[in-house]
């Protein structure tokens, strides 16, 4: 608890820090209430409004981001989009982040053969086409929103554990482990007190890193038509819908991948503050920038 | 010396270096000025934090802003710190060197050494061709046995010792009139320090150069100085030539330096008791090389057990298996008489209570992400039932004081702390399931030599108060000699001698025990004989500490 109240502390006395929390905050808040707000706007197809540009103030405040080849308000779908977005993008991060780590932390700690076979099991996975496997999954299981979190999370994966492998192999021969062996420690206390605490702040930086990553891999997919299938929207879908008219209405696909790039931006520079407040030695820095800054 | 007409080789002139940190200017070195003759050896002795590497580094021009740097370092007469870069780069490498502490990460990997030496002539416009027969040349000056055919291999492929001749060689390329020496023969074995300190020697008298060696080892600087200055926390305390600093020091922190203090590293041993850890025939190996072969060693309680060897020695080998950190591949450990690969249950916990450890470096064997409290406390997680919940940090308190650290350091993390300091903390923790034996693996090779003296002294103490017993691993004799009760040589892998300490340290009777007592420097012997001179060598005008008076310099 004390800690926790440190943090948001820290967290109040870093602009950058804050201003990013503040934006993942209403993307969030977006995502869960927008919807109901807008109503059934995003699907209200109005072909007189066709293409209408931006920052026309004298039309509703929906249409005030433009509206799209079929006459539907960019604002309303962005939000409407939100939602399923943000929670295909965090499933995989987060399925692939959990498991991943799990899977590294066990294939660096062991001593025998798992290790071997473990990493043998993510080459698999690399040298598979993604894009391959997508098409194979999503044909045979259908285009259902957990099917696509599976895909991505899946191809996400080998990152996850080949970097949590690497760092456990440094961390493992650090002096402070074998003095928690001398100690009695076991394997799961080394694992969760000593090196997992270690691992985790780079595997949140590349979380925060894979979140924009996979909110452009949905929108690919979805772009193949095995993705999420409209009605449904995602920004991703958006932005991929929107190229074509890229040169007549640059706001279709301007608008959804402003919004992909503010949540990604924010969400990494969220995570890199998080990696310097979590590290005691580090934690001095930002003190101190706090303290110069009065 | 008494040559006043041309302009010393290199002056400091009020010299001052601040870095930037997050609460201000960091005042790193403070108006150190001191000036080096023609052909002259002088060195800079200082601790840790003491400001000597900053000082080499500002004399050849290595430290970059956001760094400060204030007051003058003149080379023969001509300002490095505000001449042309052009003219600067042309007498760095060939008027000025500098050879550094750790050789393997200042040679570059990918490229062989020989070509490495060449280079610095070919910097300085010599041809390829000639480069390389410099460079071979070179080699072999250097010692480096079969150059023709050891010129194409890479750093990794020569041991620590070669790869200081290498830079040694790297340095002399263009037979510079000032070599810089910082720290060259610290992470070397004794026997190799004193052939290094040899080939230094013999090359300064070969090239007519002047050394300026810094160094926190009075052995070290005794061995090849002419004068000394004597620098801590950024100021110069003490000049002057070697004799008159060593045999009559005025500052008291030079003479808390040169205090002989091996005498209270004495505590009484306890009479002989039934062995508590007992290795039986020991061998490991790490696949074909043979780290470890039949060596026996046993520790009873209360009872002190050195072991000194040089790296690769199979002391640390020793050790691990001694911790159970790694299997036997022959013979066994022992611990009451009971084999502890056999032990499991209650015998397992009762080995794990009773056998602490204290490793080399303190910087990595303390977690950077856990307070003192939960690093001192984490044994009692681990073996519920020694200290009761509520007791943790009360006890964790009286730990820290018994190291002499206050109960208000527990809720800072180890990042905050000296090297000294963590090796207390890390002490305090092998304290904290009340063991009776600890080893000390390399405990206080890494902390400069009046931490090293307290905790060796305090290691002493809790012998006595507490009837605890170590395995105490080392290579630095000097240390080990007064300290244990009983001592085993090691030397590739196997034990060549062992017996009382002080027996084997006064009559050794193995050739390889011979050979590292006599390549350790000493002072005592040279000491002794500086202050029998019947008229200790005047104090010169004030040449070292010398130069205007520095503001807060003294």
């Amino acid at each position: 608890m004390a800690t926790r109240l440190r943090l948001l502390r820290l967290l109040r006395s870093d602009a950058v820090a804050l201003a990013a929390a503040a934006c993942l905050v209403v993307v969030v808040l977006v995502a869960l209430f927008g919807p109901m707000a807008v109503g059934d706007a995003a699907g209200g197809i109005n072909l007189r409004n066709r293409n209408a540009p931006p920052f026309e103030f004298t039309r509703p405040w929906l249409y005030w981001l433009g509206s799209d080849s079929l006459g539907r308000s960019i604002l309303a779908r962005i939000v409407v989009a939100a939602r399923t977005t943000l929670g295909i993008a965090l499933a995989s991060v987060a399925a692939a982040l959990l498991v991943g780590g799990a899977v590294g932390l066990v294939a660096g700690l062991s001593r025998g053969r798992t290790g071997e076979y473990i990493l043998r099991g993510v080459d698999v996975i690399m040298s598979f086409p993604s894009l391959l496997l997508a098409l194979i999954v999503l044909y045979v299981l259908g285009p259902a929103p957990s099917n696509i979190v599976i895909v991505l999370g899946v191809t996400r994966l080998p990152v996850y554990v080949r970097t949590a492998r690497a760092e456990v192999l440094e961390i493992r021969e650090r002096a402070f482990v074998a003095a928690a062996q001398v100690m009695g420690a076991g394997p799961v206390h080394i694992a969760l007190r000593h090196v997992l605490p270690l691992v985790l702040p780079t595997l949140l930086i590349i979380g925060a890193l894979d979140f924009a990553y996979v909110m452009l891999a949905e929108s690919a997919l979805s772009f193949l038509g095995i993705g999420v299938q409209p009605p449904d929207i995602t920004w991703g879908l958006m932005v991929a819908e929107g190229r074509a008219y890229l040169t007549a209405a640059w706001w279709l696909a301007f608008w959804p991948g402003l919004a992909i790039m503010m949540t990604a931006l924010a969400a990494n520079l969220l995570a890199m503050w998080f990696r310097i407040a979590n590290d005691p030695s580090l934690r001095g820095s930002l003190k101190a920038r706090v303290a110069g800054n009065g | 010396m008494a040559d006043p007409a041309p302009a010393p080789l290199l002056a400091v002139e009020r010299l001052a270096v601040d870095f930037a940190t997050e609460t201000g200017w960091f005042a790193a070195v403070r108006g150190v000025g001191f000036e080096l003759a023609r052909d002259e050896s002088l060195a800079v002795i200082g601790e840790s934090g003491s400001g000597k590497s900053v000082t080499a580094a500002a004399i050849m021009g290595l430290l970059d802003p956001p760094a400060r740097i204030l007051g003058d370092v003149r080379f023969a007469g001509e300002s490095l710190l505000t001449m042309a870069p052009d003219r600067r780069r042309s007498l760095y490498g060939r008027e000025l060197s500098i050879i550094f502490q750790d050789p393997l990460t200042h040679l570059n990997p990918v490229q062989p050494v020989g070509w490495q030496i060449g280079e610095v002539c070919t910097i300085h416009g010599a041809p390829r061709r000639e480069a390389r027969e410099r460079a071979l040349e070179l080699l072999a000056r250097v010692g480096i046995p079969d150059p023709l055919r050891r010129y194409a291999a890479y750093p990794h492929e020569f041991s620590g010792g070669q790869r200081q001749r290498i830079m040694i060689a790297m340095a002399m390329a263009l037979r510079p009139r000032l070599l810089i020496a910082d720290e060259p023969t610290t992470a070397l074995d004794v026997t190799v320090q004193a052939q290094i300190l040899e080939l230094l020697a013999g090359l300064r008298e070969e090239y007519g150069m002047s050394l300026l060696m810094i160094t926190h080892d009075l052995g070290v600087a005794a061995e090849v100085a002419e004068r000394v200055v004597v620098m801590r926390r950024g100021e110069i305390v003490e000049a002057g030539s070697l004799p008159r600093v060593f045999a009559a020091p005025r500052h008291p922190y030079t003479r808390e330096l040169l205090t002989d203090r091996s005498e209270e590293y004495r505590s009484p041993a306890p009479a002989a008791a039934a062995p508590l850890l007992a290795v039986e025939n020991l061998a490991i190996r790490y696949g074909a090389f043979r780290a470890v072969r039949g060596v026996s060693a046993e520790v009873g309680k209360g009872e002190i057990l050195g072991v000194i060897g040089e790296s690769g020695s199979g002391k640390s080998s020793l050790a691990a298996a001694m911790l159970r950190l790694r299997p036997c591949d022959g013979g066994a450990v022992r611990f009451r008489g009971q084999d502890i690969w056999a032990l499991d249950g209650p015998g397992l916990r009762d080995y794990r209570r009773s056998v602490q450890a204290v490793f080399q470096d303190p910087f990595s064997s303390l977690n950077p992400r856990m307070t003192v409290e939960r690093l001192i406390a984490e044994p009692w997680v681990l073996n519920p039932g020694v200290v009761p919940r509520a007791r943790w940090r009360e006890r964790a308190a009286e730990l820290l004081e018994m190291v002499g650290l206050a109960p208000s350091d527990l809720d800072r993390y180890p990042g905050e702390f000296s090297g000294g300091q963590r090796q207390r903390i890390a002490i305090a923790r092998a304290l904290a399931l009340e063991p009776e034996i600890v080893v000390c693996d390399e405990a206080v090779s890494a902390l400069d030599m009046t931490i090293q003296a307290q905790v060796i002294r305090l290691l002493a103490d809790l012998r006595g108060r507490l009837g605890l017993a170590y395995v105490f691993i080392a290579h630095d004799l000097t240390l080990v000699r007064k300290f244990v009760d009983r001592v085993v040589v090691m030397k590739a892998g196997e034990v060549v001698e062992a017996g009382p300490a002080e027996e084997v340290f006064a009559n050794p009777r193995h050739p390889y025990t011979r050979q590292l007592i006599d390549s350790s420097p000493e002072l005592g012997p040279k000491l002794a004989e500086w202050r029998a001179l019947p008229d200790p060598p005047a104090p010169g005008p004030a040449r070292g500490a010398g130069g205007p008076p520095a503001a807060g310099g003294g």
